[in-house]
């Protein structure tokens, strides 16, 4: 069925008309199933035997479209087809409901063909069913022959939802996190003095950038993920933002802050739990998607990794 | 219940079967100029009679045969009207077709008034004839017909011709007509619901 609308509606994009549809036999798959008598041209295509077991598969992965993440969508690009450009469209009309794989509202023809009728494609009226398939982007109006009833998009995952399922594929987890001071016993920070915070060996899970792809219900989707932000808290009421993956602390920076991502402490952890603080970094990725013609983007907020860390009073070190 | 080539094949200009008198009280009424197509699908008083079944009345296959065939004639006509005048509305499709077919001629049509394009001259119809009828639910008949467009043109908006050239003159189609509301409407609820071409000697034109 992809092959029988690509055909047509290349030709479609190359005559920018019905009367060039008419050398559509020419290429197999669909034919003329009735001529226009007044025009000449093609009113009604059907397909033919050929590959009879096509027709009936609704199509694999569907092209992308844009908006906003609804569930049928329309784009033609892949056939040349930009007018209308990608986009959703309503999952239902006077025509039927809209299937993404066949590109075009389905409807079950009423009354079925007469046995022997050609849009049979060699069936019998007891196997399967014609359906009309007409695509209003194109005029293009189609008998197409299906074991089954081509599936519902209107029923199917939006893109939003599958890009969700390219998430799950990423593996995405919380920084290893890096600090400075060490978060080991007999690791201590003095107060008043620098800390750094970093993204530990940071990596495509962890830090992005990292490209999945996924598919479901005829809708394609890839998304990208990257973090966007890193939020730390140091567990003395302080929240530290950091939109770099910091600065691993060398001993040759001394005392020097972190350029970009760090903390001073005004309090010892000594009225802490096991007199620590406890430094939770909480990554705030951001997923942009693009697939059904559509983008948008994902917020994921939720992947927190956290360590403890000592901070004492200088005297107390000096003593 | 099956009628195969039940023989009521109506032949242009003939009025004396039942069938043609309807078909043709239909081709009157809708000759005339900005009346509604759909309104004139009952015979007018002055219709000419049907000449059979004077003493038995007509069976249910022969009234939906009489019908079906009517409504092509009629479905001609209609897409002759609609096409060349821009003025009439595209509903007017929807008392002769459905299904796919209207779906087709409705897009044909709006196709053609974006494009400018009208139609000139008129569709003849050479030959109309009831192939098979089924009273089964929806009641459904073939009607195959042979048309001839060869007085028929398609002008664009400074009158210059588009047909394309290699459009043929005369030719067959084979016609679905169905009537889902056969037990209530048997004569007026038929429509043109599909059709295919048909690979027939030509008919003669006229």
């Amino acid at each position: 069925m992809r092959r029988l609308l690509t055909l047509a509606l290349t030709i479609a994009a190359l005559a920018g008309g019905l009367v060039g549809l008419m050398s559509l036999a020419a290429h197999g798959d669909t034919v003329c199933g009735q001529t226009d008598p007044a025009t000449g041209e093609c009113l009604i295509w059907i397909e033919v035997p050929g590959n009879p077991g096509d027709p009936g598969e609704p199509g694999d992965d569907g092209p992308k479209d844009t908006g906003s993440g609804a569930a049928c969508y329309w784009d033609g690009t892949d056939q040349g087809i930009t007018k209308p450009p990608p986009g959703p469209v309503p999952c239902s009309s006077q025509f039927g409901y809209w299937s993404n794989g066949y590109r075009c509202y389905i409807q079950l023809l009423d009354p079925q063909p007469a046995a022997g009728d050609p849009s049979w494609q060699g069936h019998e009226p007891d196997d399967g069913a014609v359906y009309q398939c007409y695509q209003p982007q194109t005029d293009l109006l189609v008998l197409v022959w299906s074991a089954d009833p081509p599936p519902d998009s209107g029923t199917g995952p939006t893109p939003r939802e599958v890009a969700q399922l390219a998430i799950a594929d990423m593996r995405l987890t919380a920084i290893n996190i890096g600090i400075a001071p060490k978060a080991e016993d007999g690791s201590v920070g003095i107060v008043g003095m620098p800390v750094w915070m970093w993204v530990a060996n940071p990596n495509e899970h962890t830090w992005g950038p990292i490209t999945a792809s996924a598919s479901a219900g005829g809708v394609s989707v890839t998304a990208t993920a990257q973090v966007h932000k890193v939020t730390w808290d140091m567990g003395d009421g302080n929240q530290v933002t950091c939109t770099t993956a910091g600065t691993p602390y060398e001993a040759a920076y001394g005392n020097k802050k972190s350029p970009d991502c760090g903390h001073v402490y005004i309090t010892s952890s000594s009225s802490e739990s096991d007199q620590k603080f406890t430094v939770t970094a909480t990554s705030d990725w951001v997923i942009d998607w693009e697939g059904a013609g559509q983008t948008g983007t994902i917020r994921l907020n939720g992947l927190v990794r956290e360590a403890q860390i000592a901070i004492g009073e200088a005297q107390v070190l000096v003593q | 219940m099956e009628v195969g080539n039940s023989g009521m094949t109506i032949f242009r200009g003939v009025s004396a079967l039942a069938a043609a008198a309807m078909v043709m009280a239909a081709l009157t009424s809708c000759t005339d100029e900005g009346q509604d197509p759909a309104a004139s699908g009952t015979p007018s008083p002055s219709s000419p009679a049907p000449a059979t079944s004077s003493s038995t009345p007509p069976s249910d296959s022969e009234i939906a045969s009489e019908a079906a065939s009517a409504v092509v004639w009629k479905y001609f006509k209609t897409v002759d009207l609609v096409r060349q005048d821009s003025n009439r509305p595209a509903s007017e499709l929807k008392a002769v077709a459905a299904s796919s077919q209207l779906t087709a001629q409705k897009n044909l049509l709006k196709s053609q008034r974006q494009a400018d394009r009208r139609q000139v001259g008129e569709t003849k119809l050479v030959e109309v004839k009831v192939e098979s009828v089924s009273l089964d639910e929806p009641a459904t008949a073939y009607v195959d017909v042979c048309w001839d467009v060869s007085d028929v043109d398609i002008v664009d908006g400074d009158g210059k011709s588009v047909v394309t050239p290699d459009r043929k003159d005369v030719g067959w189609t084979r016609f679905t007509v169905t009537n889902a509301t056969w037990e209530t409407a048997p004569s007026d609820g038929w429509r043109v619901s599909g059709g295919s071409d048909l690979e027939k000697e030509p008919c003669v034109g006229s």
